[in-house]
């Protein structure tokens, strides 16, 4: 017969056992509660309002449901419903909205089945396909934002969603990374891992599956992290130029 | 033995599959060959030993999803549809109930890009409204 696993009441203990019962998996403990319980309280937390004003900020009002969505503890109708009793319909649109992306994420892969793994369609740009390299896997590239997304990464399992696009944006087109091997890695060590979701967005970002490739500058860096790597920062910065320039840079005149 | 059997997708104590068939074991399985495959980390687990700990009764197993139904006997399941194609593939020897995951919009139409799709539901979801096409790719 095969062993049962034990899962104590306790969460410390719990956390504790699981480590014990799969000690080929390392790393720090999980910070964040699973569970419905724990899903309820963020929803009862989010303020449709406030997420419409800041959500593209490092320190907005982001709602964290996308770990008890993933794992069916909430779902996308209870979220809509939650936004819908606290604030008129208008006033939660944009909040409805990326839970509707969600949703067409998931009939995305649905349709396509484990297509979603391969280029949905023809790059718009030439992209590379080096495999991830040891220096972002390990969050030594030098460049203090990449890196602190990588470290946030492997020790909460969580980024949030602009420094998300930025990374994938960095390992896609700075880099000239396969999208696939670094929306591998980095759908394994996040809590909310969604096969649809991180992989289709890795390839919107890699204009496979979106019609031009999507790529940042320090000033957008800069606004919506407030300030907190560049201020300090002493790298020679490859996002520090306009669109046009980085686009010319980056894809050569075809993307101009 | 029949049997519920609970994938990562349906971690819900209030599952609506637990008050339809009240007197079916739940088996909830940490499959081996998926946690290698997709690169689990620890903290991906302990996220859903923390799920499983609210749903009453679930047995948890470890190990390869088809040997650990075998080795208990299971020979029909119920669980949720899923595009995972790790749960299908184990289940392939099984008698299987599959039951639609609660649906969030009513769409028909096929899929092109998001905003596409966004036209068509959105005066199911939020009413009408004029609004700029973006993600917020700011």
């Amino acid at each position: 017969m095969p062993e049962q696993l034990y899962l104590p009441a306790d969460r410390a203990s719990r956390l504790a056992s699981i480590r014990a019962a799969f000690p080929g998996l390392e790393g720090p403990d999980c910070p964040t509660p699973g569970g419905r319980a724990a899903g309820l309280l963020r929803l009862q937390r989010v303020d449709p309002v406030a997420y419409d004003r800041s959500r593209n900020f490092l320190d907005g009002a982001v709602t964290g449901l996308s770990p008890y969505v993933r794992h069916g503890c909430i779902t996308l109708g209870e979220a809509r419903a939650h936004s819908l009793r606290v604030v008129p319909a208008q006033r939660a649109w944009k909040f409805i909205f990326e839970l509707a992306w969600r949703d067409f994420w998931r009939r995305v892969w649905k349709s396509l089945g484990p297509a979603v793994r391969k280029d949905v369609e023809r790059p718009k740009v030439a992209l590379g396909q080096a495999p991830l390299p040891d220096d972002v896997r390990e969050g030594r590239t030098g460049l203090p934002c990449m890196d602190a997304t990588v470290r946030q990464l492997v020790d909460e399992g969580y980024v949030h969603n602009h420094a998300r696009m930025w990374f994938a944006s960095y390992c896609v087109h700075f880099r000239k990374l396969s999208w696939r091997s670094c929306a591998d890695w980095f759908m394994g060590h996040l809590i909310d891992g969604d096969l649809a979701s991180n992989h289709l967005s890795w390839q919107w970002v890699a204009s496979t599956f979106g019609a031009k490739p999507y790529i940042f500058n320090k000033e957008n860096v800069v606004k919506y992290s407030g300030n907190r790597w560049c201020a300090g920062c002493t790298a020679r910065c490859p996002f520090d130029d306009s669109y046009p320039a980085l686009s010319r840079r980056l894809f050569g005149e075809e993307a101009t | 033995m029949r049997i519920i059997l609970l994938h990562d997708e349906m971690l819900n104590p209030e599952h609506a599959l637990f008050s339809l068939h009240p007197d079916l074991p739940r088996v909830f399985v940490f499959d081996t060959q998926q946690l290698t495959r997709d690169q689990f980390s620890l903290r991906r687990v302990q996220f859903m030993a923390d799920c499983l700990a609210e749903i009453e009764g679930v047995q948890v197993y470890q190990g390869q999803t088809a040997d650990v139904l075998a080795a208990l006997g299971v020979t029909a399941v119920v669980t949720q549809r899923t595009p995972q194609l790790h749960v299908s593939a184990a289940l392939a020897a099984m008698q299987v109930e599959w039951h639609d995951e609660p649906t969030f919009v009513d769409f028909r139409g096929k899929l092109k890009r998001f905003m596409h799709f966004w036209k068509a539901v959105e005066p199911q979801l939020v009413g009408v409204r004029d609004e700029p096409d973006s993600r917020d790719a700011a």
